[in-house]
């Protein structure tokens, strides 16, 4: 609430009666397992500390103690929401050290996975703000069309989450046969649907009285954090990878990176972050249609490379020493991959710089003069991954 | 209706013929509206929401709330409970169904028909609410504390502009007895009271409006909020406890709905000389079973389109929600009341 | 100004303390410099410092062992194109702390990787004033108390990874 920092000074705050409360690390009103120890003054937040650590599960000790191909399965493990950016940080990483020339069908593919995800990533986030506000209905329309997404990994990959679809020098399979018209049908229906959902939802008047200047995020604390991402658009820093470090084939796809206007009242407050990836669905879909349209004839796989073969036979991946750094633009920000690799059967050290851990670092400074039933929406709207913060 | 015609025999005391009728109406009325506007609700929103909703107990899942009910009566509930969460759970329901000996359901289903019975159900209201905000300051959590502040903020908000509205009705209809208020109506919706004019319109839509806010229902049900407080008042209670608190939860809303209806929404009164006709062909018993149902029509859909509005509308924050009932409910009530008097006024002169 | 005239432009601002040059390659290559880890400090000082390079963003700090030595390398992104710094220290016995400057007071986006790194690598960070910084326990930490814990820091090549889940 604004007016705990505007219209009362500090004494009539009634210091005395400062109560505390901690949440977590199961909560419903928290995006994962951490915890929050607030002091609350009545029902305003006056100050928020953040633990987490609770979801650690030695992912990056996981890749360096097992073979390469099994580091795809861990990277895979990174965020489970959106899965095939782990992957993909890291397949961008190890081929430059190998030196593999990326099949120009292979680049498609997986330009295809990582918008697809980036929808779905997005979408789930919308089910998230509407959940927070109690909007049942919008839960279960976002729900059902995202199915739709879910349906394309499955006919693409045989599963829903968890793809493990991308190899070290292109991905395991060819896309399925009718695949790039299912893709091209489901970007026509979702288009759609975002038009019903911005009449349902999106300027609500009690959608935007719940979100509209709560948990403010100001372009200086987004840069003082190292916010990127939506999060960082919404709040007026325009920096996307795709654009600013072109990798995969965006540099020929023609796309906007929506940023937040403060539409809702202020730029950088919940309903920014949530429209701003409304908007980039949009552009996704648009990069879809495009990727599908123009899709490259040819292999799959770099030539040479052998996929792995689950018999006891399979040589083990070797990948020549060396030291590579990826960045690619998740579904929630700037995700970085820094591999060493010294040669042998297994990499020397594989570490994900992720985007979760600035939004995290932003909370306690967010969280400042909020009423606790608007907990749950600025959490929900900073999309946070506790899984990719704790690795 | 006599106590002789509902099969007494003559001079059976009053207070017998009182309890039994209060439990019938409560065994014939409150328990089947619970089940079968629970199984509707849950059909029509899923529905609405693009997907199946109940559908393996019975035909459709029409048994659905039976098997609920099952479920949550044989569940364990926890182990330390104290005498004061008793208690207040106690006052709670007590509050809730001392209700029924008042609620209007025809013209011959009311038990207590003085010149002041329309303000009954409304106090009973406001112990309902004091009982859910002490029922959560007894269970010693955070979230039962906040979800009790909440009940109660909402309760005095709310009870204002829910008063006055019913004041509305009252002058239209010279007294605030029952059956005074329902055969000031006609049969036909531009006969009700909500469309007889412009500001009992008004009051109308302002007294539902601000019974769901005095009364903390969805979407304004901060104190009961799901998603930071896991259910506030409720979250600390299970099994038994959570299915007597829902039951009220139902029988509050319900009961609004009711008396809505009655107040503003013409009641029992059939069209015409109906009533009479059916009164004197098939007998007194048949009228009264169909005025209750005409009640029951009404209210039911009154309930489903409030239910539906709070499943599509984002739920409001508490102090968003207390400052609309003081600062648009109050004073669009008080209006309606000036406009309805003077209406009142300037009919009684012509 | 792009990263080797970064780079040189710092060697020549504390003299000296950029000792050798690499890149690491990647879809955008990143030039980096081998930084004497006492003058580590003054070098992000001077960095900060500096308008015209602009290195307001500190995007990752990437901790790895190389030998018995644990390499940090700091990804910074500039105005004009990344770059980034590595240094090295050597720990005194195999499970020993080592020390680390700080750059949370330059950069506080590098508080919660500094935390990440003292955690599950054993690098102390020090403040500009020499002194330690807390460092809030999360679960890592609290865990090093118990008997899996006492066995090491996790992401140390001598941490063997094992023991029973229950």
């Amino acid at each position: 609430m604004s007016m705990a920092k505007e219209s009362r000074n500090s004494e009539e705050l009634m210091l005395a009666d400062l109560s505390h409360w901690e949440i977590g690390p199961y909560h419903g009103a928290l995006p994962g397992q951490m915890c929050l120890r607030l002091t609350l003054d009545g029902e305003v937040v006056v100050s928020g500390k953040v633990e987490t650590g609770f979801l650690h599960r030695g992912l990056e000790k996981a890749i360096e103690i097992h073979p390469w191909r099994a580091a795809i399965t861990y990277a895979d493990h990174l965020d489970p929401e959106a899965a095939v950016f782990g992957e993909l940080a890291l397949c961008l990483a190890v081929e430059q050290i190998a030196g593999y020339q990326i099949p120009a069908r292979a680049v498609a593919i997986r330009a295809i996975l990582s918008e697809l995800s980036r929808v779905s990533a997005h979408m789930l986030h919308m089910v998230k703000v509407a959940n927070s506000v109690g909007a049942e209905t919008m839960i279960h329309y976002v729900l059902r069309d995202r199915e739709r997404v879910l349906d394309l990994f499955e006919l693409l990959t045989g599963a829903r989450f968890s793809l493990s679809f991308l190899r070290f020098g292109g991905v395991r399979n060819d896309v399925t046969e009718g695949f790039i018209e299912r893709v091209l049908e489901a970007c026509v229906l979702i288009r759609a649907r975002i038009k019903e959902y911005n009449d349902l939802f999106t300027f609500n008047r009690t959608f935007l009285k719940r979100t509209s200047k709560v948990g403010v995020i100001t372009p200086e604390l987004a840069k003082k954090t190292g916010l990127t991402g939506p999060n960082a658009r919404a709040s007026g820093l325009p920096m996307d990878v795709r654009r600013a470090f072109p990798y995969l084939n965006y540099p020929s796809q023609d796309f906007d990176v929506p940023v937040g206007r403060g539409e809702g009242g202020a730029v950088g407050d919940a309903h920014d972050r949530f429209l701003v990836r409304l908007r980039e669905i949009g552009e996704s879909l648009g990069i879809l249609r495009h990727l599908a349209e123009s899709m490259p004839a040819g292999d799959f796989l770099c030539p040479g490379v052998e996929l792995d073969a689950a018999t006891p036979e399979t040589v083990a991946l070797q990948i020549p020493p060396g030291e590579a750094y990826a960045r690619i633009e998740s579904s929630r920000g700037l995700l970085s991959c820094h591999v060493i690799s010294d040669g042998g059967e297994r990499p020397a050290r594989v570490q994900f710089g992720v985007p979760s851990v600035a939004a995290l670092a932003a909370l306690p400074e967010v969280l400042k003069g909020i009423w606790i039933e608007d907990l749950p929406v600025v959490l929900s709207s900073l999309d946070i991954s506790l899984a990719e913060a704790d690795r | 209706m006599s106590a002789e015609s509902l099969g007494f025999s003559p001079g059976t005391p009053e207070w017998i013929v009182s309890i039994v009728g209060l439990l019938g109406v409560y065994a014939v009325v409150i328990f089947p509206s619970v089940a079968l506007m629970s199984w509707l609700e849950r059909k029509l929103i899923a529905d609405f929401q693009a997907r199946v909703g109940p559908n393996r107990a019975g035909p459709a899942g029409f048994f659905q709330p039976i098997a609920d009910l099952l479920k949550l009566l044989q569940k364990d509930t926890r182990y330390h409970w104290s005498w004061r969460e008793g208690l207040w759970l106690a006052v709670h329901t007590m509050a809730l169904y001392s209700t029924v000996a008042v609620i209007p359901l025809g013209s011959s289903l009311i038990f207590v028909n003085t010149d002041m019975s329309a303000f009954l159900p409304f106090w009973a209201a406001l112990v309902l609410a004091l009982g859910t905000m002490l029922l959560g300051f007894s269970q010693k959590s955070v979230n039962g504390w906040f979800g009790g502040v909440r009940v109660g903020v909402q309760a005095l908000a709310g009870a204002l502009p829910a008063l006055v509205c019913m004041l509305c009705a009252g002058v239209r209809a010279g007294s605030f007895r029952w059956t005074d208020l329902a055969s000031s109506q006609g049969g036909l919706p531009l006969g009700w009271t909500a469309f007889s004019n412009p500001f009992q319109f008004v009051a109308f839509v302002v007294f539902v409006a601000s019974g769901l806010v005095l009364l903390s229902i969805a979407p304004t049900s901060g104190g009961l909020s799901r998603i930071d407080l896991h259910g506030g008042v409720s979250a600390e209670l299970s099994g038994r406890r959570l299915s007597l608190f829902r039951l009220g939860r139902f029988y509050v809303f319900f009961l609004w709905s009711v008396i809505a209806v009655v107040i503003f929404l013409g009641a029992w009164i059939l069209p015409g000389n109906l009533a009479e006709i059916i009164s004197q062909q098939i007998g007194p018993f048949s009228l009264a079973v169909i005025e209750l149902v005409c009640v029951l029509v009404k209210a039911y859909a009154l309930m489903m389109g409030v239910v539906w509005l709070s499943r599509v509308v984002p739920h409001g924050r508490v102090d968003q929600i207390t400052n609309f009932a003081w600062r648009v409910l109050s004073p669009f009530s008080l209006a309606a009341l000036m406009g309805a008097a003077i209406w009142a006024g300037w009919r009684a002169l012509l | 100004m792009d990263a080797n005239t970064i780079l040189t432009k710092l060697n020549r601002a504390v003299p000296g303390v950029i000792f050798d040059r690499g890149r690491i390659a990647g879809p955008e290559p990143v030039p980096f410099g081998w930084v004497d880890g006492k003058s580590l400090r003054r070098l992000v000082e001077a960095l900060r410092a500096d308008q015209e390079i602009s290195a307001d963003h500190l995007e990752n700090i990437s901790v790895a062992q190389v030998g018995d030595a644990l390499m940090v390398t700091y990804f910074f992104r500039a105005a004009h194109g990344c770059f980034a710094l590595r240094a090295t220290a050597v720990p005194a016995e195999p499970n020993a702390w080592v020390s680390f400057p700080t750059v949370r007071d330059l950069w506080p986006m590098a508080a919660p990787m500094e935390n990440y790194s003292c955690e599950l690598f054993g690098i102390r960070f020090v403040g500009a004033d020499g002194v330690e910084l807390e460092i809030e326990a999360s679960l890592v930490l609290k865990a090093k108390d118990s008997e899996a814990g006492s066995r090491g820091f996790p992401l140390r090549k001598n941490f063997v990874v094992g023991g029973s889940s229950s």
